[in-house]
C-alpha cells in the first residue's frame, strides 16, 4: 500500500473513531443542560454547531474554488467550487435539520422566523440553487461561470449569518462567542471540541472526494467530446 | 439569565441572544429523548445518503471511462490503425490528428 493510501485510510480510521468517541461522550460524559435550554435535547448542540462550522468550510471552498474559476477557468477550481456548495448543503442541511429539533424543546416551537435561522435557510437554499443548476444545466463554460458567480456572492451571507444574532437579536443564543455565557463545565467544553474536530475531518474528507470527482467528471466530459468530434466513439 | 417573565415582558436583544426563551404560543409536549435521537438519526442519513450519491457518482464515472476504453481498444484492433473524422481528418494511434 503506498503511502498516500495508508494516509487516507488512516484519516479515514481516526474520523470512524472520533465520531463513535464523540457520540459516546456526548451520551455518557457531557452532562445534562438546563431545562430552558431544552435540558436533554440540549445534547444536539454538539453536532448542531460543529456542522454549522462544517457548512462554513465547504462555503469557504465553494468561495475560493469559484473565485479561482472566473480569474482562470481550470477543472480543479470548478471541481471545489462544485464539491463546496455540494458539502455546504448537506452540512447546512444537517443544522436545519437538528435546529428545529432542539428548538421545540427549547423555546417550544420548530421554527421562528429568527434573523439567524432566516439568514441561515437563505443561505442553504442559495448552495441548493448552485447545485441544482450544475446537475440540470449541463456542464458548459457558461453554466460554470453562472454558477461560480453565484457561489462568490453566496459566500457573502456566511458572515450575515456569522453576525445577525448581535446585529438584530433573535432568540438564537450566543453562548460561546462574545456576549454569551459560555459552556458551564469542562465536559461539555470537551464534548464540543470533539466535535469540531471530527466534523473537519469529515468536512475535509468529504470536500476531497467530491471535488477529485467532479475534476475526473469535467476530464472525462471534455476527452469524451473530444473523441466523439474525432469520430471514436461511433457506434456507442 | 433574565429574571423577568418571558410571557408578560419582551426580553431586550441581548438578554435573547444569551439565553433561551420560551416563544410566545409555543408548547412543550415532546419528549426530549426523542428529540435527540431523531436529530442524530437525521443527521447521520443525510451523511450517509451523501456518501451513496457519492459512489453511485463513481460508479457512474467509472461506467463511462468503460465505454471510453472499450472505444479505444476497437479503435486499436482495427485494421488500418485508424478512422475517419467528421471533418475528413484521419486519427493515428496515440491520439494525433493529420487533417486531409
Amino acid at each position: 500500500m503506498d503511502r498516500r493510501r495508508l494516509l487516507w485510510n488512516g484519516l479515514l480510521a481516526l474520523t470512524a473513531a472520533g465520531f463513535a468517541y464523540h457520540i459516546w461522550y456526548i451520551g455518557f460524559r457531557a452532562p445534562v443542560a438546563q431545562l430552558a435550554a431544552g435540558g436533554l435535547a440540549q445534547k444536539i448542540f454538539y453536532f448542531h454547531v460543529p456542522a454549522a462550522y462544517a457548512m462554513y468550510l465547504g462555503g469557504v471552498a465553494c468561495f475560493l474554488g469559484s473565485a479561482a474559476y472566473l480569474v482562470s477557468p481550470t477543472h480543479k477550481a470548478n471541481g471545489w467550487a462544485r464539491a463546496g456548495a455540494e458539502c455546504a448543503v448537506v452540512f447546512g442541511s444537517m443544522v436545519l435539520i437538528s435546529g428545529p429539533l432542539w428548538a421545540k424543546k427549547a423555546w417550544g416551537v420548530y421554527w421562528t422566523w429568527d434573523p439567524r435561522l432566516t439568514t441561515l435557510l437563505l443561505t442553504v437554499l442559495v448552495y441548493v440553487a448552485i447545485v441544482v443548476l450544475r446537475r440540470f444545466t449541463g456542464d458548459g463554460e457558461a453554466e460554470r461561470k453562472f454558477a461560480a458567480a453565484f457561489g462568490v456572492l453566496g459566500t457573502t451571507l456566511l458572515p450575515i449569518i456569522h453576525f445577525s444574532v448581535r446585529l438584530w437579536g433573535g432568540n438564537h443564543p450566543t453562548v460561546i462567542t462574545e456576549g454569551g455565557g459560555g459552556l458551564g463545565s469542562d465536559e461539555m467544553r470537551i464534548a464540543l471540541a470533539i466535535g469540531f474536530g471530527t466534523m473537519t475531518l469529515l468536512a475535509l474528507i468529504l470536500l476531497v472526494v467530491r471535488a477529485r470527482l467532479a475534476v475526473t467528471e469535467s476530464r472525462l466530459d471534455d476527452a469524451t467530446e473530444t473523441a466523439a468530434t474525432l469520430g471514436l466513439l461511433d457506434g456507442e | 439569565m433574565s429574571q423577568t417573565d418571558p410571557a408578560t415582558t419582551q426580553p431586550t436583544i441581548q438578554d435573547r441572544s444569551t439565553e433561551f426563551v420560551p416563544v410566545e404560543g409555543g408548547r412543550d409536549t415532546t419528549s426530549a429523548e426523542a428529540l435527540l435521537v431523531t436529530a442524530y438519526a437525521a443527521m447521520w442519513i443525510a451523511v450517509f445518503l451523501f456518501v451513496w450519491l457519492t459512489s453511485r457518482r463513481q460508479r457512474n464515472l467509472d461506467a463511462r471511462l468503460g465505454e471510453v476504453e472499450a472505444a479505444l481498444q476497437r479503435l486499436e484492433a482495427t485494421p488500418g490503425d485508424g478512422r475517419a473524422g467528421p471533418a475528413g481528418g484521419e486519427v493515428q494511434r496515440g491520439g494525433e490528428v493529420e487533417h486531409g
